[in-house]
């Protein structure tokens, strides 16, 4: 197998420490591309990034309408959530909506992500729950989307149940697809993941930023979607995080989320473009150094969207002391991409 | 740039998601390569898996004569503990004896690994949140290196303080190379740290070991140090940790060390073999998968507990938030190939 090249390097004083490999490419919605790097048609698990995908289905099911979802209703279903105050709010409102309990969720018990959080549930010896998975909202959602298609709860998360086969079919519509069983897992939260083409999911973000390709209904959809998640950036993931962050700085139009292990997914709304990255190790500090780079390359940025972008372009790494051992940085072959 | 091979792989279902690079080698004492697989002439940062070489400064400064100190409180220099009470309780008896207290330590505080650790870490206002740091033993024997030098305590961690020098003589001498200003880093407890290739850490072992090339002292300080991390390794990281636990089932064979960022230090005793491995993108499950997996095949004839705890810990199952498994740990085809002939010495 060719070795995709290296995105990122952590350096140590002066010398590399770790290096981290990876592709990425930048399309616009009728698929050409802007930019690539490295093997853009392996596949790959998408895991969280595509949230915003997944969440077609509480339109396409009729949830939204049944539950009367509002946009914080709907960001809270394409997070991947720090555990603070705000998201456990988020999700319980949605639940007493929904009329479920934490006990229906099915994506294991988790201690918060968020370092707030995750020191308060620490201090306090709070019980672990399902409620501070980073997936809830998801969860939630998919709650929903049974109540809504009047099938049995239990057992949502499986890929036989009619929930999951409806997320499919959505995230199918929009990467223009059929996504294999033979590219299939469970993922961190037990819900089945397809594995696709890196360029299917950067189309698929280009399609559901431009509408092409897509039912007048999906296209919709996905502008409420995107609406709902960039109008409420911090509920998307947390405090001082990436996505968070510069969803915040770019006012409405950068649509972005993290997937574990290594992987981005977003849009520019404005531009019409889709990007998605795959850091090969499944590093999520060598992904988050390296989206910050692309996007500051694609989005001409303004100076204040350039200032939020330039605090994960490079990372200082500091020690227990808090004295400087090092930097995160991107590669050379990263910034020859652009030049 | 000469690219490493993939070693590990991790699969999700049936796909794979994740592939992991790197370089590891088995060297004997005249280093030789035995085997070797990826860029071992590369330097890397080691981390904690250099603590039983630093620790050769306790015997070369007279700190252990001086103190007459314990084979827990060598342990404790070697460890990168958990943080749990019995860690805490023999560094506290340690610094009593050096007439030092935690105010001293200059490593920083971090979260500790342990469980009830973690819990004592948040809750308890009594003792010194820096005890809980995982290096914390280290830098009670580096102050008592200080102290036996004579040396002022404040600074111990400056490249120029004496303390700092004595370590680097001992590296320098096991290793049988010496180190510029060109190769030192900051490490995470803040000590200066020397890039090195993965060979020269494995022949370092391996000297260590056997002896070889080196002043007649440090067989036996060496073997006093390799015997101690044997005999307690539950104070040398917790008996959770795979490099302890392992270590207790090879009956004094096997000395092995983990090391932030991917990387494993160690040596098969009676073959005076050392090993060292660095996965490429840092990954310390991928680090510990592969050791654990390098061993079972290089000791074929292993007996049952050792097989047990290496399959434990070279566990190709990962299992998520809910216990469903979701994937596992896969072996590179061939990286292994070269160890065949070696096991059948064994």
């Amino acid at each position: 197998m060719g070795a995709n090249p290296i995105l990122a390097i952590n350096f140590r004083g002066r010398r590399i420490e770790n290096i981290h490999r990876g592709a990425f490419c930048v399309l616009e919605g009728d698929g050409r591309a802007i930019f690539s790097v490295g093997d853009i048609n392996r596949a790959v698990f998408p895991r969280s990034s595509i949230k915003a995908v997944q969440a077609l289905a509480l339109f396409k099911s009729g949830a939204v309408e049944k539950f009367s979802l509002n946009n914080k209703d709907i960001a809270i279903a394409c997070s991947s959530h720090d555990g603070d105050k705000q998201h456990v709010e988020a999700v319980q409102v949605f639940l007493d909506k929904i009329g479920c309990l934490i006990d229906d969720l099915e994506c294991g018990e988790q201690v918060p992500v968020g370092r707030a959080a995750r020191n308060e549930y620490f201090a306090l010896k709070k019980p672990a729950s399902a409620i501070f998975n980073n997936c809830s909202g998801k969860h939630a959602g998919m709650l929903a989307v049974a109540k809504a298609l009047g099938v049995e709860i239990k057992g949502y998360s499986k890929a036989r149940h009619a929930v999951q086969k409806l997320v499919k079919i959505c995230i199918e519509e929009v990467i223009g697809q059929k996504l294999s069983d033979e590219k299939c897992g469970v993922d961190g939260c037990s819900i089945p993941t397809y594995a696709a083409p890196l360029t299917a999911f950067a189309l698929g973000f280009a399609r559901m930023a431009s509408g092409v390709g897509l039912s007048v209904e999906t296209q919709r959809d996905s502008e409420i979607i995107f609406n709902a998640s960039v109008a409420n950036p911090y509920l998307i993931r947390g405090e001082n995080k990436l996505d968070s962050d510069l969803m915040a700085a770019f006012n409405g139009r950068l649509m972005l989320k993290i997937g574990a292990d290594g992987v981005f997914c977003g849009a520019l709304l404005d531009k019409k473009l889709g990007f998605s990255l795959k850091i090969d190790d499944g590093d999520i500090k060598a992904a988050e150094v390296a989206i910050a780079n692309i996007i500051l390359s694609i989005a001409k940025p303004s100076e204040k969207e350039k200032q939020a972008l330039l605090r994960y372009c490079s990372n200082e790494l500091k020690n227990w002391r808090k004295i400087k051992t090092g930097e995160f940085v991107v590669s050379d072959e990263l910034k020859a991409v652009f030049s | 740039m000469d690219k490493n091979p993939i070693l590990a792989k991790v699969s999700r279902g049936n796909w794979v998601e994740n592939i992991y690079r790197g370089a590891f080698c088995i060297i004997d004492e005249d280093n030789n390569v035995i085997a070797s697989v990826g860029n071992i002439e590369k330097e890397i940062f080691s981390h904690s898996a250099i603590k039983p070489i630093q620790a050769l400064s306790l015997f070369g400064s007279g700190a252990v004569e001086k103190f007459s100190l314990t084979d827990e409180e060598i342990v404790l220099a070697c460890s990168s503990h958990y943080g749990e009470y019995y860690h805490i309780e023999v560094i506290e008896e340690f610094l009593k004896k050096i007439d030092c207290s935690a105010f001293d330590l200059e490593c920083g505080e971090h979260i500790p690994y342990g469980k009830q650790a973690k819990e004592e870490y948040f809750s308890s206002t009594q003792k010194s949140k820096v005890l809980y740091c995982n290096s914390s033993g280290k830098h009670v024997a580096m102050l008592a290196i200080a102290k036996v030098l004579g040396e002022e305590t404040k600074n111990y961690l400056k490249s120029a303080h004496r303390v700092q020098k004595l370590i680097k003589s001992c590296t320098e001498m096991v290793i049988g190379k010496s180190l510029d200003d060109s190769y030192l880093a900051i490490d995470n407890c803040s000590m200066p740290t020397y890039a090195i290739s993965l060979r020269l850490h494995a022949l370092a072992f391996a000297r260590m070991s056997s002896g070889k090339d080196l002043p007649s002292n440090f067989k036996k300080n060496a073997t006093r140090i390799f015997d101690a991390m044997i005999k307690y390794p539950n104070l040398l990281r917790d008996d959770r940790a795979m490099d302890s636990a392992i270590m207790e089932a090879f009956n004094e064979n096997l000395v092995i060390k983990a090391g932030n960022s991917g990387v494993f230090l160690g040596v098969l005793r009676d073959k005076n073999y050392g090993i060292a491995l660095k996965i490429d993108c840092g990954n310390l499950n991928a680090a510990q998968f592969i050791m654990s997996q390098l061993l079972r095949r290089l000791i074929k004839n292993n007996c049952e507990i050792q097989d047990k705890l290496l399959v434990l810990f070279g566990a190709e199952t990962i299992i998520n938030a809910s216990g469903i498994e979701t994937g596992k740990y896969i072996v590179a085809d061939g990286i292994f190939d070269e160890l065949g002939e070696i096991s059948l010495r064994y």
